[in-house]
């Protein structure tokens, strides 16, 4: 489904890898539909990039394949140790490039590469600069290397660009037992934060952990959380689903990107891991299905942000859950079937005032 | 009333009259009554029945509320322990009581009311989100009522992040100011516990501001985590300028108000968000409830990382709240959950594994719950319910008292025959009425205070130990000798289920197996499994293989028509065996019959099969062991009489002891065990039934063997269908004893051509005796029980060698196979097969302790330091050494 990179990838051989000169041989697109050119009515939301790093057999590669392929997470154990570097650009909704490092090259050392076009933040062009690092520890092994190179990378990075995000996932969690995910994570936070007091950095470093598996959806919940931290707009959408929730009788929203199961925003009461399964289980439905009855020569037409698609389903719990499509957006409500049988026609109208409100938000 | 001042402004005013006002018993505050006279008036009435229903009152379970004053004057209830119900309409999210208990504020999306609070009924008092201009200022997160010193106060968080500030006494309009600092939505705000003016806010977006009241303007301080969004916050009740927040991140802050840079102490909490924080009264101890469907306790004075206490729910923790001043040796915390559950459980510290009681008033999520004291709590949810429960009543409504109706008798098997029993003891009725449905708890409370010193005086940082709770409790152990576990471990080693020379030699898979050769390999397994049965003195279970041997070969061979069988004994009926329960008696005609006896003593003696016990396939067992065995089994070959079987059973007496001494129990069955045994396993196919050697099988065995000698003309004189039902019977018999050891040994000898694959009876030759279920059962019971006695590679040999493939491949599935490296002890992950190294510490695994190359093949090694590798390195090397190679002192030849 995703073409291999078919010429070899030659990136890392310059003193100064420049990564989106060098990276075509490996670039990957993770496209919904061929990418159309950028008109009026094409809103999208474009990103910085997200690196990907850690240690070699962190799980690096199995994260971008889980999230962004749909690959079977049992499935990822075949994959080789990556030896290059693969950039992935995501032209979704969001437009963002993941760069998946080899975690065997140290990228810290600015001898050998431009650690300036690697973490700096350009100021003209926010494609080729640098939002988040994501560093993915593995905490079945031994950790300690992997803090020394956390380290290291907080350090010349943060210098470079201080806006950084720094997202420690602290994987292949799903082979311990709760005592030791709390244990593992209250070590590596405490010890990381030693290093970087010792350092002076800790005032200046946003430095986030996440406890993380590709077994559940802890990993989509992780990386949405990186995801909307990069999003300016991220606190108007959640007043905007606020406001949306409390005059609708709308349990729970989420604001998904359709095609990377990437929520952008939810309303502010509690996620609860439940709930977001359904709601991420529906949109992996529903795309499924319009997959299936589209032909495969023709990319999915955008759906005009002004017209309703959507489907609802009903659970036997008294629940309705429904599914609001708009272009590569998609709002996925939970809410109590009597909130819902009356009302239709109201939360279509309230749906419709929604959309407006969201387009009017990235069109600024 | 001056404490009551018209306005923020005048609150320093109010703050110089607060101690007056706490001096007496602060009476009802009259702009209440004169803002809405009609219901204080309404307080006397026991309920107001609106005609809106947006204040129905009367709910299910609802004591005393009757109109009728007869009902009423029955009612036992006293008045404050009545459930009270509210309907202000609307979802709710919060609730706040007034520091007087008169009143209480309820905020959800679509309301804000203040709610006044009489004996017997809730009414309802003020609506706040009134007048033409809602916006989603009037649509609340949280609701808190300030303290005493500002009794007319009340904030709200709105949904939008702005903060409301309403003051009661103002006239008209009652919302004060609205703080619109917040970027994202503002998830809790705090009044400062003794000082009036302090407001902290926590926000999504993950700072904490505090304001002052006075002032119109930004934030007086602000905090921020560095976490994600703080879900909670709470003054400490006792460090006044100390506060702790709880984070989605599952972080625990704890901040100092005098140092607004960074926090004093972080605690990694738990997997997931936290969303609700609680300090109990005392100050020490903190309790947070999670996502992770926790509430842990942490004790602040303490350095520890770990939670003092940990309690597990049934759903994601919601809100918790201690149980002000109950009993403080058994601390109480209740909690809600965010939700499934939509109960208010009440736990103890004393014992965390069972909530104490609940209450289930609620249809839906509760969101907000405060105590009045130690039993009065105020709860509101998502159905749109506040209510008032109390903890000590018996009205319907109040507290289900879980711990009192758990089921606490407990009885357990053990593979080994033995029987535990566990029974609970438990407090009478009344003895729990009266101390309000409090525990049982083993032993007196401790507190860590001097002697002497009274408790009051300790202040609230006395911590007192919680005294685990100790039930007090009556175990029994029994032994029912029902099953006998050296004896099953001893014949679970030394049964065989394939004939040891056929074992060794590579099997041609291409020549098919004369008749013969199959019929011999199953002698010699019986055989085999008759002098191990006979060697720790089963002498009846030798028996029975002997005379299985004997018997049952024909059916080995399906090729043999049955009516070929039957053909060379046309004038024989089929024996009439019936399995046997009671003890001789249906066989004695059988045994009579002229025809059998005749034939038996005019067959000819047969070399080849008749005498199996000489065959001593291992040469270990003492010969003169073997001579009497076989002595004994000549004279059982005598022609069938009854006197010939009664002189056999003493010839097993003299067996010499056997050799290992811990086996040199008494094997002889009991009767006793016996009727225990029938009594107890009548379940024949429970993996825990005994095993049990009856005299009633001895019986069995005894006579068939008496009938019959020889064994290829067994088949002829009883034809195939009589055999199938002696077999049916037989099989019978050791099921219902729950002898699945037996019948596994015997359908892989029968069936499965004792191990060889060319041998194996095809399914639909199998006789008749053999079902699916049966044999499957008898297969899953026996594999489990060698697995709880860890005889996990007999239990291998024996799976294998299962006739039914998805059975043995169900049974398989089970079964794990790690791999360790032995240098760095980390699981092997090379998942291709081979794992000479280690991918981890990069070293050989297992190399050759000689030459250090690694070693394929045949691998030899010392048992007694473990050390080896290839033969022919060791071989050259101990030609001129003694101890090990490695230089380990072992002296390993």
């Amino acid at each position: 489904m995703i073409p291999a990179p078919s010429a070899p990838a030659h990136l890392l051989g310059g003193a100064h890898a420049d990564l989106d000169a060098l990276v075509p041989a490996g670039v990957v697109d993770v496209t919904a539909a061929t990418p159309v050119d950028a008109d009026a009515n094409d809103i999208r939301l474009q990103l910085p990039r997200v690196l990907l790093m850690g240690l070699r057999r962190s799980g690096k590669t199995s994260i971008q394949k889980v999230v962004f392929h749909k690959m079977a997470p049992n499935e990822t154990i075949f994959l080789e140790s990556t030896t290059k570097m693969g950039v992935e650009r995501v032209h979704s909704f969001i437009h963002f490039s993941i760069a998946d490092f080899p975690g065997q090259i140290d990228f810290t050392d600015d001898q050998t590469y431009d650690v300036e076009a690697i973490f700096g933040e350009a100021a003209a062009d926010v494609t080729s600069s640098c939002g988040a690092i994501i560093f993915v520890i593995d905490a079945q092994d031994d950790y300690y290397d992997a803090l020394r190179r956390l380290r290291e990378t907080v350090d010349v990075a943060s210098r470079i660009n201080p806006k950084l995000y720094f997202e420690v996932f602290i994987h292949k969690v799903d082979g311990l037992s709760e005592d030791a995910k709390i244990e593992t994570q209250r070590d590596i936070h405490q010890r990381v934060t030693d290093e970087l007091l010792d350092i002076g950095l800790l005032d200046r470093v946003h430095l986030t952990f996440y406890l993380t598996s590709i077994y559940d959806h802890s990993i989509y919940e992780a990386f949405s959380k990186v995801i909307q931290k990069l999003i300016n707009q991220m606190p108007t959408l959640e007043n905007l689903l606020n406001t949306l929730c409390s005059s609708s009788s709308i349990e729970k929203a989420f604001l998904f990107d359709s095609f990377t199961k990437i929520y952008l925003a939810t309303d502010s009461s509690p996620v609860d891991i439940q709930s977001y399964e359904l709601c991420s289980d529906m949109l992996d439905v529903m795309m499924d299905l319009e997959s299936i009855y589209t032909p495969p020569a023709l990319p999915p037409p955008p759906v005009p942000h002004d017209r309703k698609q959507g489907s609802v389903i009903r659970l036997n719990s008294g629940i309705v859950l429904a599914l609001v499509q708009m272009d590569k957006l998609s709002l996925v409500c939970l809410l109590r079937a009597e909130n819902y049988d009356d009302k239709a026609g109201l939360l279509d109208f309230n749906f419709q005032k929604f959309r407006d409100a969201i387009w009017s938000v990235f069109s600024l | 009333m001056a404490h009551l001042a018209s306005s923020t402004a005048d609150i320093r005013s109010a703050f110089g009259a607060a101690a007056a006002a706490a001096a007496g018993a602060p009476p009802l505050p009259p702009n209440f009554a004169a803002l809405n006279p009609a219901a204080v008036l309404g307080l006397a009435k026991p309920f107001v029945m609106s005609q809106y229903g947006a204040m129905a009152t009367a709910g299910r379970g609802v004591v005393g509320v009757d109109h009728s004053p007869q009902r009423a004057a029955v009612s036992v209830t006293p008045p404050e322990e009545l459930q009270l119900i509210a309907r202000p309409g609307g979802m709710l999210n919060a609730l706040s009581l007034s520091p007087d208990k008169d009143f209480v504020v309820v905020g959800g999306r679509d309301v804000l009311k203040i709610l006044s609070i009489s004996a017997n009924a809730v009414s309802e008092h003020l609506n706040l989100r009134a007048g033409v201009r809602i916006n989603l200022n009037y649509s609340s997160n949280d609701v808190k009522w300030c303290n005493l010193y500002a009794k007319s106060i009340v904030a709200t968080a709105a949904t939008n992040g702005a903060i409301v500030i309403w003051d009661l006494n103002k006239p008209g309009q009652k919302m004060e100011r609205v703080i619109n600092e917040h970027t994202r939505a503002v998830n809790r705000i705090v009044f400062h516990p003794t000082d009036p003016i302090k407001l902290l806010s926590a926000s999504q977006d993950g700072s904490m501001k505090l304001w002052d009241l006075r002032a119109k303007a930004a934030a007086v301080l602000s905090f921020e985590s560095k976490a994600e969004s703080v879900r909670d916050v709470q003054f400490s009740p006792t460090g006044p300028t100390e506060f702790s927040a709880a984070f989605e991140s599952g972080q625990i802050q704890k901040w100092d108000l005098r140092n607004p840079k960074n926090y004093e102490r972080r605690i990694s909490g738990h997997n997931g968000m936290i969303l609700g924080i609680d300090y109990h009264p005392n100050g020490r101890l903190l309790a947070t409830g999670g996502r992770d469907k926790m509430i842990k306790i942490w004790d602040l004075k303490a350095d520890a990382r770990k939670p003092k206490y940990s309690i597990q729910t049934i759903a994601s923790v919601g809100r918790i709240a201690w149980r002000p001043s109950f009993d403080r040796s058994t601390m109480e915390i209740a909690s809600s959950s965010m939700l499934t559950d939509f109960r208010v459980q009440v736990f103890s510290l004393a014992r965390t594994h069972v909530p104490k009681f609940w209450f289930e008033n609620h249809t839906n999520v509760v969101t907000g719950m405060e105590w009045v004291d130690a039993d009065t709590l105020w709860t509101c949810g998502k159905d749109k319910l506040v209510i008032r429960q109390h903890a000590a009543t018996t009205a319907p409504g109040g507290p289900f008292h879980v711990a009192d109706v758990l089921n606490s008798a407990a009885v357990c098997w053990s593979p080994d025959g033995r029987l535990v029993a566990s029974m609970d003891h438990r407090p009478t009725a009344a003895g729990s009425k009266e101390q309000g449905g409090k525990m049982p708890v083993g032993g007196t409370a401790k507190f860590l205070l001097k002697p002497g010193k009274k408790m009051d005086r300790a202040g609230p940082f006395a911590m007192p130990d919680v005294t685990t709770y100790k039930p007090s409790q009556l175990t029994v152990q029994l032994d029912t000798a029902t099953f006998d576990e050296p004896i099953f471990v001893h014949l679970a080693n030394h049964y065989i289920v394939r004939d040891p020379e056929t074992e060794q030699a590579v099997p041609d898979e291409s020549v098919p197996l004369s008749r013969e050769t199959i019929i011999k390999r199953f002698e010699v397994c019986c055989a085999h499994n008759a002098l191990t049965a006979a060697n720790i003195g089963l002498a009846n279970v030798a028996q029975t293989w002997s005379l299985v041997s004997m018997l049952f070969s024909p059916l080995l061979v399906p090729l043999v028509a049955p009516t070929d069988a039957a053909a060379l004994a046309p004038p024989l009926t089929p024996v009439p065996l019936t399995p046997a329960r009671s003890a001789l008696g249906p066989f004695s005609p059988t045994l009579a019959h002229p025809d059998v006896a005749v034939l038996s003593s005019s067959v000819p003696f047969s070399t080849a099969s008749s005498n199996p016990l000489t065959v001593d396939p291992y040469g270990t067992t003492p010969a003169s062991l073997a001579t009497s065995f076989a002595t004994s089994t000549l004279n059982a070959t005598a022609p069938g009489s009854l006197a010939a079987r009664s002189s056999r059973r003493p010839s097993f007496a003299p067996l010499p002891p056997h050799p290992t001494p811990s086996h040199a129990r008494s094997y002889v069955s009991q009767p006793m065990s016996a009727i225990i045994g029938s009594a107890v396993t009548d379940d024949a196919v429970a993996p825990v039934t005994g095993f049990v050697q009856a005299p009633v099988h001895a019986a069995t065995a005894a006579a068939a063997g008496g009938s019959v000698d020889e064994g290829a003309a067994v088949g002829a004189i009883f034809g195939h269908a009589a055999l199938v039902e002696m077999l049916q019977g037989l099989l019978d018999e050791h099921t219902d004893q729950g002898d699945v050891q037996f019948c596994c040994t015997l359908v892989v000898l029968l069936l499965m051509g004792a191990g060889d694959k060319r041998a194996v009876v095809p399914r639909d030759q199998w006789p008749a005796c053999f079902t699916d279920t049966q044999v499957e059962d008898w297969f899953s019971s026996y594999i489990e029980l060698l697995h709880r006695f860890r005889l996990y590679d007999v239990a291998a040999v024996v799976l294998e060698q299962c006739p039914i493939a998805d059975l043995r491949t169900k049974l398989q599935e089970s079964t794990t196979i790690y791999t360790l490296c032995n240098h760095c002890y980390k699981p092997n992950t090379n998942t291709n097969g081979k794992f000479w190294s280690c991918s981890r510490c990069m070293r050989l695994v297992n190399a050759c302790s000689f030459c250090h190359q690694r070693v394929t093949g045949q691998y030899s090694w010392c048992q007694g330091c473990g050390h080896g590798g290839h033969l022919a390195c060791l071989a050259e090397w101990f030609r001129e050494n003694r101890e090990c190679c490695t230089g380990c002192g072992h002296r390993c030849r």
